[in-house]
């Protein structure tokens, strides 16, 4: 049996190997189609079996804003810390459920479609683009709802209003990142998933979302969270929203984050591209 | 190879003059490592202090190599635990070999499009679902609805969720998407073994279209009458091995007599 490599058989492609960069990105565009596709189907699904449907996405949020406003905001007080806090503690609930909720999607992406993997080849970074995809969705509702109680609560509406989009790009391709990192690790060690919620929970807490960072003595703690990630999202939208204003060195930090978590995220994921499918 | 690949725009394309392979499996082992033990939890691999773990190799493929060629249909026979499956799934791309290579002139479709559907959509939705996942955009399936709708037979069901469905009825919507994509190369695992009468005779005579339009077939089954009225060659695998190549009469034949099960294909 004569291995075939040495006439390298003109036209034919070796299958199962890495592809250009170029190529990868090619092919994964050509996948578009599925990866909008999907999210959609899921979406779907998820609502066709509950009484309220989709509107359990916006609830979600809202019922734990209830929690919070009575919690931190009436027993502990934090409302008089803040001006609107019910302004306040919405954008903040949202903004921080939109990349839990990618997290959480992004931990199954994987391990959740490895018989499509074993019957199908494209480019698996469509399964955390699709993870990403279906909060991103649902997150749209979210943030027209999140517009209305601000405005309730006596916030004027202005043009700045319309920066709340590019912010929540950002934090859509921020959220992939996330999901690429997430998603492989899970494909190693399944306890991911187990650890996860509390990760989230820490995270929640760090991340002043019922708190204003003045809370929280200046010095080099203050610092740190001011580099949270999550808080620099939820910061974005508060200083649009609550203050009227750009606030330039959140924006150059989430853009920062994006960048650093987007790119980490699509490397990393490609590491082990070929091997997701081998499954045990 | 390696590195610098294009993948081949999958589209039946005429040959002209020599004739050209279309996929070829060169030398392909495939070995399972079957642990003693579940997936490592983060609390064993530090206790084990990120040691391997423990395995039994089960070679699954020993040196198999198959040149297929455009307009042809290769069924492969086996007993269970052959490695039939496992040599498809090699061939598709979608089963890295041990050792060895599969080379291809674009990237087969394995008739597997069920797992990329979803149980709790309709039909239709699903049409969309699978032919995207196979590549195909929303507007080339809006295009292809009815036909394929019309191919799965399925009628009125055809706007209820799948969960609905009979084991019958997904498989002949899975093909129904499957075949529409008009592969170049295509890899039935079984999946015909389902389905009734009827949609028997559809699907071999979709089959036998792909492969007069230059397409590639390669056929895993259990039912001799497919191999033996469609493919064009046949490829006995045993433990692993060829044990018997060439016209499928022959191939079926003596497989059957091996078995002990010479009632011939009905």
């Amino acid at each position: 049996m004569k291995p075939v490599t040495e006439r390298e058989p003109d036209g034919l492609v070796q299958l199962g190997t890495k592809l250009k960069l170029r190529t990868y990105l090619r092919e994964l565009w050509s996948r578009r189609d599925f990866a909008i596709t999907a999210p959609l189907g899921d979406l779907r699904a998820q609502n066709m079996n509950s009484v309220l449907g989709s509107f359990w996405h916006l609830l979600n949020p809202l019922l734990l804003a209830g929690v919070y406003f009575l919690v931190f905001g009436v027993i502990l007080g934090v409302r008089d810390d803040v001006p609107n806090f019910v302004a306040f503690l919405v954008i903040g609930i949202f903004i921080f459920h939109f990349t839990a909720k990618s997290l959480a999607g992004g931990s199954r992406a994987v391990i959740a479609n490895l018989p499509l993997m074993q019957s199908m080849s494209f480019p698996r970074l469509v399964l955390p683009i699709s993870a990403m995809l279906t909060e991103a969705i649902a997150q749209v509702p979210a943030i027209l709802t999140m517009f209305v109680i601000i405005a309730i609560t006596g916030e004027p509406i202005t043009w700045l209003w319309l920066l709340v989009l590019p912010a929540f790009m950002l934090q859509s391709l921020f959220n992939f990142g996330l999901a690429c990192i997430i998603s492989r690790l899970t494909f190693h060690f399944r306890d991911v998933q187990n650890l996860l919620p509390y990760a989230t929970r820490l995270l929640l807490y760090l991340s002043g979302v019922f708190y204003p960072a003045e809370r929280i003595p200046a010095g080099t703690a203050r610092d740190l969270f001011e580099w949270n990630p999550m808080h620099v999202f939820i910061e974005v939208s508060r200083s649009l929203l609550l203050e009227q204003a750009v606030d330039p060195v959140y924006w150059g930090r989430a853009a920062l984050w994006t960048v650093v978590v987007a790119v980490a995220g699509f490397v990393f994921f490609r590491g082990k591209e070929n091997e997701y499918g081998r499954g045990y | 190879m390696g590195a610098d690949t294009e993948p081949v725009t999958a589209q039946a394309g005429q040959q002209v003059g020599e004739r050209r392979p279309a996929v070829v499996v060169d030398d392909v082992h495939v070995t399972y490592r079957v642990y003693e033990d579940v997936k490592p939890t983060l609390r064993k691999m530090l206790a084990r202090r990120f040691r391997p773990r423990e395995y039994r190799a089960i070679e699954a493929v020993r040196g198999v190599s198959i040149t297929a060629y455009p307009g042809e249909a290769v069924a492969i026979l086996g007993r269970n635990g052959s490695g039939k499956s496992t040599l498809l799934r090699c061939a598709a791309g979608l089963l890295p070999p041990t050792r060895g290579a599969v080379y291809a002139r674009s990237i087969p479709v394995l008739l597997g499009v069920n797992a990329a559907l979803n149980p709790e959509l309709s039909g239709r939705r699903n049409i969309f679902l699978g032919g995207t996942a196979l590549g195909m955009t929303r507007k080339e399936v809006e295009a292809r609805l009815s036909e394929i709708i019309d191919f799965s037979g399925l009628g009125e069901f055809i706007d209820m969720p799948m969960r609905a469905y009979s084991s019958g009825m997904k498989a002949r919507l899975g093909f129904a998407v499957a075949s529409m994509v008009e592969p170049d190369i295509l890899l039935i695992d079984e999946a015909l073994a389902v389905g009734d009468a009827e949609f028997h005779q559809k699907s071999q005579q979709r089959i036998e279209e792909l492969i007069g339009g230059a397409g590639t077939v390669f056929l895993v089954s259990h039912s001799l009458g497919i191999v033996t009225e469609v493919c064009t060659r046949a490829i006995w695998l045993d433990r692993g091995r060829i044990e018997l190549e060439g016209d499928p009469e022959e191939v079926v034949a003596a497989y059957e007599e091996s078995t002990g099960t010479a009632h011939s294909g009905e």
